[in-house]
């Protein structure tokens, strides 16, 4: 089971940190996100002219007095989002050295402090085979995201993952905020459904790919037989040479650049994250140069 | 091939062995990851594999199986036959001291031993070898097939400083080349040979240059002159001889320029304004191939000889005078009163002095006799127990007899030395007035006699020491004022003092002589490398071998007190010639065949190194599977 532990000054540093919504937000009343509509935040964005049946307390009393013409003050609308991480927890992301299980859960706890710090709801959920567990619900306010995060240390990795069919039939919202998928991506399984369909719900999609140094760089070398984590059926057995590393360096590159392009197709960001990369870089470096969050 | 071992072809069972567990063993390792998803899909990119890769995994089988098959002959030690490529060889090195020239530090020995062991190397194994050392005796090793042997003896064998005779090897060889005609003969040697025969001659000399001194001589007849001879060798050179005279604490020196042309001898000498030295060292100021010819100390004769003298006497001016004009011995004088008072104190035993080559007791009688010095004795009142005669009285001459002293004419060689040169009485008439009337007890030489009674004589005491008698007082004789005197005391001293060492120069390789004094106790002889010898002191010469180049030291005892005298060994100058073509013949009468014994062929270094060779390209095959080092 992985663990992690909230970094307090780290969570200080990212608090200032606001992740940046791509769609129309079409979340509740209530957050700290600005939308392109109207609204009554107090944010002001324009005047036009009355209209009978407006709200006489927003017209401007004072260009009234300068035109003697009536006009009302229009402010910008804030609404409050809802953040969802999906967390792959399948075997193979807690297998071995790679801590990509750790990895994963820091970044779903610095992804959910972001919202949270932006008034926005948050849950996250485990994939486990082809359902999808909530593991926190729609929580929101520092004191709850600090009571309800322990709960990532529960979450028990085993097992296969199927994304597609865990997300597609649950409900996703609408438009209103971010889906965050959180795996190291290493399946033959359809993915691409579930991108697909929190594209289609005008969801901020963000697929974060999480892989270790050895299954980047592998040292693996002679003759072996290597047995896969999640199905003991799996195998591969070769003698490894420059050759064969060479083709699984192809191989590496072929499945990031697969998940990057699908993102990029279709709008959605996406980020290698090395498991023993720092999250600090992560988010400070990687997330902000991308524009995922500023 | 036969193996010296077959018990260890048994290792041949673990070639069955290493392919059964090549087969059983899995040398896939297994390793759990947390997807093969990436391995499974680098399938895909994988090119062509190579078919070469295929069979990879057999070659280091096939390696570690000719490892098994390879150490199991070595451990059975497999011998080859060679038919017919062994021989018998006969090696005979050249031990003299012409050896010793170097050249680059390298002497010419240290060739010749690197020479035979390119023999031994190239000699197919089982081969015989038999070594003839020629030095001061020459040794033959006995015929063996260990070529380490061989090689041992040449360690332990070192040249000579003298010359040698290559007769005795010619004969052994001879000997050895008449059991097998097809022995084959190796005379190494720096000389080169006009008339050999059945011999294959290593001539090892190679033109060093070399300077030697030789011939040198000194003369005191009048002040020192130092001559002698140099000789270049190789080329015309001039050369710088430096004297040096040594004498007592202070010493002298002398240089000389000489134009020594090649192989010519150029003669030097040196004029000293002394006479007198206790030893001199001439020598080559450059250096050359050999430094053991560029120089030689002489030391003198008279000094190595050197005695003390002790008289006893209430009047001793004349033998003291005497004595001290031979310049032969140093003289201490005691009066009869100092004697008596030291020796022969009231209520206590008698005791004699010691310490001295020769005592004169004259006028006096001394109760006992030195027991380890040459006694001369004038005018004995009375008998003495350990004098050996008696004494009978006192005999007065009239005046007319007139030349009444006759010294002996006899032939004996004692006498002879003794009196043989002695004026003509006739012009030289001596005049005794009162003589002793002796009787002496053993065997005696006369030298004078009066009225038939021997007056001058020679005997031994009773420790055996020389005994010269005087049967008359000098102050009752005109003797002291004849020429005669000295003439026939210098003799005495001469009778009374034998050199012990007559000679001080001589050659290495030569035959020492010292002449033993009566009553020694022992000779001891040390070499210039501090090597002890006790030559035989039983016999009136003692004689030793010189085998060594430099100073030898001499101490003779004799009863508590011990003289030293030094001589010098020089290099022989027949062994200073770099380049000899030596007129003697080296002939093996018989016909040379070529009729090889079976050789063998048992050096198991190949194998070795070829197991060594098959291990490391297993452990690079490991390698290239395990880590891809291409």
């Amino acid at each position: 089971m992985a663990k992690f532990v909230i970094d307090e000054g780290f969570l200080q540093q990212v608090e200032t940190l606001q992740i940046l919504i791509k769609n129309n937000l079409a979340g509740l009343f209530g957050g700290n996100h600005q939308t392109k509509n109207f609204g009554s935040s107090c944010e002001f964005a324009d005047h036009r002219d009355y209209i009978a049946g407006d709200d006489i307390s927003k017209i401007d009393w004072n260009a009234y007095a300068r035109f003697e013409k009536l006009y009302l003050k229009l402010f910008l609308d804030e609404r409050q989002m809802h953040t969802r991480i999906y967390i792959d927890a399948s075997r193979s992301m807690d297998y071995g050295k790679g801590h990509k299980a750790e990895q994963a859960l820091k970044i779903a706890a610095v992804i959910a402090y972001i919202s949270i710090c932006e008034m926005d709801k948050v849950s996250v959920y485990a994939i486990h085979g082809s359902a999808v567990e909530e593991v926190i619900t729609a929580i929101h306010g520092k004191d709850m995201f600090l009571e309800e995060i322990g709960k990532l240390n529960d979450i028990i990795f085993d097992g296969d993952s199927f994304i597609s069919e865990a997300i597609l039939p649950t409900t996703v919202g609408y438009g209103d905020g971010m889906s965050a998928i959180i795996s190291d991506f290493l399946t033959d399984n359809n993915y691409e459904d579930a991108i697909d369909y929190l594209c289609g719900k005008r969801r901020d999609v963000f697929c974060i790919q999480v892989l270790t140094r050895e299954e980047l760089n592998p040292k693996i070398r002679g003759k072996v037989h290597l047995f896969d984590s999640e199905n003991i059926q799996k195998s591969y057995r070769r003698n490894v040479n420059k050759d064969i590393i060479n083709a699984y360096k192809m191989a590496v590159e072929y499945a990031t650049s697969r998940i990057r392009n699908y993102c990029e197709a279709r709008g959605a960001s996406y980020l290698l994250a090395s498991a023993d990369e720092s999250v600090g870089e992560i988010f400070m470096g990687k997330l902000s140069d991308m524009g995922v969050v500023k | 091939m036969t193996f010296l071992y077959p018990l260890g072809l048994l290792g041949l069972i673990g070639i069955p062995i290493l392919i059964i567990i090549y087969i059983i063993k899995n040398k896939y390792t297994e390793q759990t990851v947390s997807s093969t998803y990436l391995w499974t899909l680098s399938e895909r990119f994988l090119k062509r594999r190579n078919p070469i890769n295929k069979i990879a995994g057999l070659i280091s089988l096939i390696l570690q199986i000719l490892v098994v098959l390879l150490l199991s002959f070595g451990i059975a030690h497999p011998v080859f036959t060679l038919p017919g490529m062994a021989n018998n060889y006969c090696i005979i090195l050249d031990c003299s001291g012409s050896m010793l020239i170097s050249q680059d530090g390298t002497t010419r020995f240290d060739i010749a031993k690197d020479r035979i062991s390119d023999i031994l190397d190239e000699a197919v194994g089982g081969s015989t070898f038999t070594l003839v050392c020629v030095g001061e005796s020459t040794t033959v090793y006995d015929g063996t097939t260990d070529k380490e042997r061989v090689r041992s003896l040449l360690d332990q064998t070192q040249p000579v400083y003298s010359s040698v005779s290559l007769d005795r090897a010619n004969e052994a060889a001879q000997g050895i080349f008449d059991g097998d005609s097809s022995t084959i003969t190796y005379l190494v040697t720096d000389k080169a040979y006009n008339n050999i025969s059945n011999v294959n001659l290593i001539n090892v000399s190679a033109g060093e240059q070399n300077y030697a001194l030789h011939d040198v001589t000194y003369d005191v007849s009048e002040n020192l002159t130092v001559s002698g001879y140099v000789t270049s060798y190789e080329s015309d050179v001039a050369l710088t001889v430096m004297l040096t005279v040594y004498s007592g604490e202070e010493s002298v020196e002398y240089q000389v320029s000489v134009a020594a042309d090649r192989l010519e001898d150029a003669s030097f000498s040196f004029e000293c304004e002394t006479r007198t030295f206790d030893y001199l060292t001439v020598e080559i100021l450059q250096s050359d191939a050999l430094a053991l010819d560029n120089s030689v100390t002489i030391y003198s004769v008279d000094a190595e000889n050197s005695y003390k003298a002790l008289i006893v006497a209430n009047e001793p001016y004349f033998m003291h005078a005497i004595l001290a004009a031979t310049n032969k011995a140093e003289v201490d004088i005691l009066s009869v009163e100092e004697y008596s008072d030291i020796y022969m104190q009231d209520g206590m035993a008698a005791t004699a002095p010691s310490g001295y080559g020769l005592y004169i007791f004259q006028d006096f009688n001394p109760q006992v006799l030195p027991s380890d010095g040459t006694v001369w004795l004038f005018g004995l009142d009375s008998s003495l127990s350990d004098a050996n005669f008696s004494v009978q009285g006192n005999i007065v001459l009239d005046r007319e007899d007139t030349d009444n002293l006759e010294f002996s004419t006899s032939t004996s060689s004692t006498v002879r030395n003794l009196v043989g040169n002695l004026l003509s009485q006739t012009n030289y008439p001596i005049y005794i007035k009162t003589y002793i009337k002796c009787s002496p007890y053993r065997a005696y030489t006369t030298l004078a006699t009066i009225n038939n009674n021997p007056v001058i004589f020679t005997t031994q005491t009773a420790h055996g020491n020389r005994e010269v008698v005087f049967a008359f007082s000098l102050s009752e004789a005109d003797f002291s004022m004849s020429p005669n005197f000295p003439i026939l005391i210098s003799n005495l001293l001469d009778y009374s003092f034998p050199a012990a060492v007559e000679d001080t120069l001589y050659a290495c390789g030569e035959t020492a002589v010292i002449n033993v004094p009566v009553n020694t106790t022992s000779i001891r002889v040390v070499s210039p490398s501090g090597d002890q010898t006790f030559p035989d002191t039983t016999l009136s010469t003692a004689e030793f071998v010189l085998d060594e180049v430099g100073e030898y030291t001499i101490t003779i005892t004799i009863g508590g007190n011990a003289g030293t005298y030094r001589l010098y060994s020089a290099f022989p100058v027949d062994e200073s010639a770099t380049s000899v073509t030596s007129n003697e013949s080296f002939l093996l009468n018989g016909e040379q065949t070529y009729d090889g014994s079976d050789g063998i062929y048992d050096d198991l270094a190949i194998i070795f190194a070829l197991v060594a060779i098959i291990l490391l390209a297993d452990w690079v095959v490991y390698c290239y599977e395990q880590y891809q080092l291409r």
